[in-house]
């Protein structure tokens, strides 16, 4: 039984998940898709300004007669660097329906912020 | 008379296209330099077919599923994580209106089909029709 689990671990497609990543004056957001992956085998490193989102979506069917077979499952993985406007200790992050949202706040000094003018 | 430039690829799309037609259905989806949306696997169970789709961030109730002699059609719209007031530095996840159609290999029971998504995992059982089910014959 190891053996099966070792030789389908071995054999899993490697899959850089597509990611949409935009700023907000506080925040910067990435949005992954890893479709099947559960806060189970979900693993999220931030380690020297690098962030590494990875999870692997094992195959149901082996050895099965597979009539198409596509990217479906597979191991996801992915690194981002980190910069260093982000404050890396308020870093959060949620996954929903097989997508991955990190919110990584910006360094409050790096927050635009209003001045007031003030008028006579 | 009037060039044209000549152009590689319309020959090479004229020629898959023409290689399309001539093998069997079921590979349909496949245009050549674009990924059908959403992948999908396709497995013969025997008594039954299955596919499973990748549709992450894709709303439950925006998904259509329909079965139409042996063609079955996944639809649905993914939306954009976020409009206004945010600027994109990275734009990769597809998103907007889908619409896939799979050949299916057998002729289904269409009111036996059962589909259920969760994790962004769309899967559909559908169970085959009675006379193309597989059959043991013993040999007296």
């Amino acid at each position: 039984m190891a053996e099966e689990k070792a030789e389908s671990a071995s054999e899993a497609r490697q899959i850089v998940p597509p990611v949409d990543i935009y700023e907000t004056p506080n925040e910067v957001v990435l949005v992954a898709d890893m479709p099947g992956i559960t806060k189970e085998n979900l693993t999220l490193d931030v380690d020297n300004n690098e962030l590494t989102i990875s999870g692997t979506f094992e195959e149901r069917h082996v050895g099965e007669k597979k009539l198409i077979d596509e990217c479906v499952y597979g191991r996801y993985h992915r690194t981002f660097a980190l910069s260093d406007i982000i404050d890396y200790g308020k870093i959060s992050a949620k996954l929903d329906n097989g997508v991955l949202t990190v919110t990584l706040p910006k360094h409050e000094r790096v927050k635009p912020k209003k001045i007031v003018v003030e008028t006579e | 008379m009037r060039l044209t430039v000549w152009d590689p690829f319309r020959e090479l799309v004229r020629e898959m296209t023409a290689l399309q037609r001539a093998v069997p259905r079921f590979f349909r989806d496949i245009s050549p330099g674009r990924c059908p949306y959403p992948p999908v696997e396709l497995v013969d169970k025997g008594d039954s077919l299955v596919v499973v789709a990748g549709v992450p961030g894709v709303e439950k109730d925006t998904i259509e599923l329909t079965v139409l002699g042996d063609t079955l059609t996944i639809a649905g719209e993914k939306k954009m994580p976020a409009e206004e007031g945010v600027t994109y530095i990275r734009h990769e996840r597809p998103h907007g209106k889908f619409r896939r159609l799979i050949d299916l290999p057998y002729s289904v029971e269409q009111d036996n089909i059962t589909a259920t998504c969760k994790d962004g995992i769309l899967t559909v059982i559908l169970p085959k029709a009675e006379k193309v089910k597989p059959r043991q014959i013993t040999v007296e």
